[in-house]
């Protein structure tokens, strides 16, 4: 019989040892700014400080290199000759180069061109003093944006604008881009088991220590504080958003969101509040949340087209529509109770 | 009924083991989540300002920013916020109170973070 009591005696205080001993893992948090937003990282493992700080200092330095917000930098160059022929960049900026005129292919520029940047500067977009520009002037610099105009010599690392006043602008893929370099950095370090976030855009590596995947909430877009519509659980994703939110004026009673058209030179005004996109890929989810330009029905096609991506459109009546593959995987977490979640949106 | 192969000793420490079990396992699991410890952790470029734990703050409590501009964030029982900042968009005060765990204001212009952290976080990040 001792040998029951024994037995019993163990299998209490195994259970009494799991109920106390279930401390997971503690990543290393840290935060910092760059690309004109905050950036977050949680990062797990043996090298996570040393990784953690790798990835801000790549940050800066490729912030540095293709901001058009400050002086110097391989972009403000490529822009200042415009229509003057080749100037040498970067290794890395002809990259990125190649894989915005790539993304923009996707939608061939209906949705994401980088030459929008003459019409940005106009309205003054990501300034303190936002402005509608004059019809004729929009119909001038609609003119000028055309990503094919960008030509790239890929053996001396040569880039060229064909037309004088013709610009780049990386905003709408930088952050995107950069989001998988930030996995890359995790993977060379060893790590396993880390979360990003640049701006909004999400990176997540593996899953959590504990095995379940990362829970990332979708930002409810007319809400002023941080409320969300809902939670979506990956593993080893990008999730990228573009909102009519982000920033915005209102002029005359309209609103006015900092995301242009780039075949009409206006800002968007498709029906659609934000799109979500979840990839492999963080730079192709940035531009694939581009999608919101193009309205529900084109944008959900476009995503259909990609083939490897899953998406979250909201809808300016408040309706949420989900693609098949995130059925099970989307949770509509609305305090607001103004959200009605679509099913089978794609 | 009566196992005489138990002593009453060997049953009175089966009994109390599995009491102390299963008042364990009920503090763990319902104990610490109805009783959430809410910290607001405030931060500027990176670097700790202040952290106040929201559950016991008696009185309200305000604090002062300076530099780069000028900002004043409002602590008060079970919330904060920034309540005036000088920064062009305002962006920080209209975020309002941040009442929970997760829930989190930022100023770019002055790199001014107040986080809310506690348990029972619902989510691990927002994307925006």
């Amino acid at each position: 019989m001792k040998k029951y009591i024994c037995m019993l005696l163990i299998l209490c205080l195994s259970v009494l040892s799991a109920a106390c001993n279930n401390k997971l893992p503690q990543p290393v948090k840290s935060e910092d700014f760059a690309l004109g937003t905050i950036i977050d990282q949680d990062v797990y493992g043996a090298n996570a400080q040393k990784a953690s700080v790798e990835v801000f200092a790549k940050i800066k330095e490729l912030d540095a290199l293709w901001t058009i917000n400050s002086p110097g930098g391989d972009i403000n160059k490529l822009n200042d000759h415009a229509g003057l022929g080749y100037v040498e960049l970067k290794p890395e900026t002809i990259t990125i180069l190649n894989e915005a005129r790539k993304i923009s292919d996707l939608s061939s520029g209906a949705a994401f061109d980088i030459t929008v940047a003459p019409l940005v500067k106009a309205w003054g977009i990501g300034t303190d003093h936002p402005r509608l520009p004059a019809d004729n002037v929009v119909k001038q610099l609609v003119s000028l944006v055309n990503y094919k105009d960008i030509i790239i010599d890929q053996a001396t690392n040569s880039a060229a604008l064909q037309k004088k006043g013709q610009m780049v602008d990386l905003g709408g893929i930088a952050k995107g881009y950069i989001g998988d370099i930030v996995t890359d950095i995790y993977k060379k370090n060893g790590i396993t088991s880390a979360v990003a976030n640049l701006g909004g855009n999400v990176v997540v590596l593996g899953s959590k220590p504990d095995g379940s995947p990362w829970k990332i909430g979708i930002q409810n877009p007319r809400s002023e504080t941080s409320d969300i519509v809902g939670v979506v659980e990956v593993t080893d994703k990008a999730v990228v958003t573009s909102g009519d939110y982000q920033r915005y004026f209102i002029e005359d009673g309209k609103r006015y969101c900092h995301i242009i058209d780039p075949r009409t030179g206006y800002p968007i005004d498709s029906g659609l509040m934000s799109v979500t996109i979840i990839a492999s890929s963080s730079a192709d989810a940035d531009g694939l949340a581009k999608a919101i330009v193009l309205g529900l029905d084109k944008g959900m096609e476009l995503v259909k087209n990609y083939g490897k991506a899953e998406a979250i459109f909201i809808t300016a009546d408040k309706k949420i529509f989900v693609t098949p593959g995130l059925e099970d995987k989307f949770r509509l977490e609305d305090a607001s109770h103004e959200y009605t979640y679509v099913q089978n949106g794609g | 009924m009566n196992i005489p192969m138990f002593k009453t000793g060997d049953k009175i420490l089966i009994v109390s083991i599995l009491i102390i079990a299963v008042f364990f396992i009920g503090w763990r699991s319902f104990g610490v989540g109805r009783d959430q410890q809410l910290t607001a952790v405030i931060t500027q470029n990176g670097k700790l300002l202040k952290q106040i734990n929201l559950n016991n703050l008696q009185a309200a409590e305000s604090i002062d920013i300076n530099q780069p501009l000028h900002q004043v964030i409002l602590a008060e029982k079970g919330r904060i916020r920034f309540s005036e900042s000088d920064c062009p968009n305002k962006i920080c005060v209209k975020t309002g109170w941040l009442t929970k765990a997760g829930d989190r204001a930022v100023c770019i212009p002055s790199k001014v973070v107040i986080s809310v952290v506690g348990q029972n976080q619902k989510m691990d990040t927002v994307s925006y």
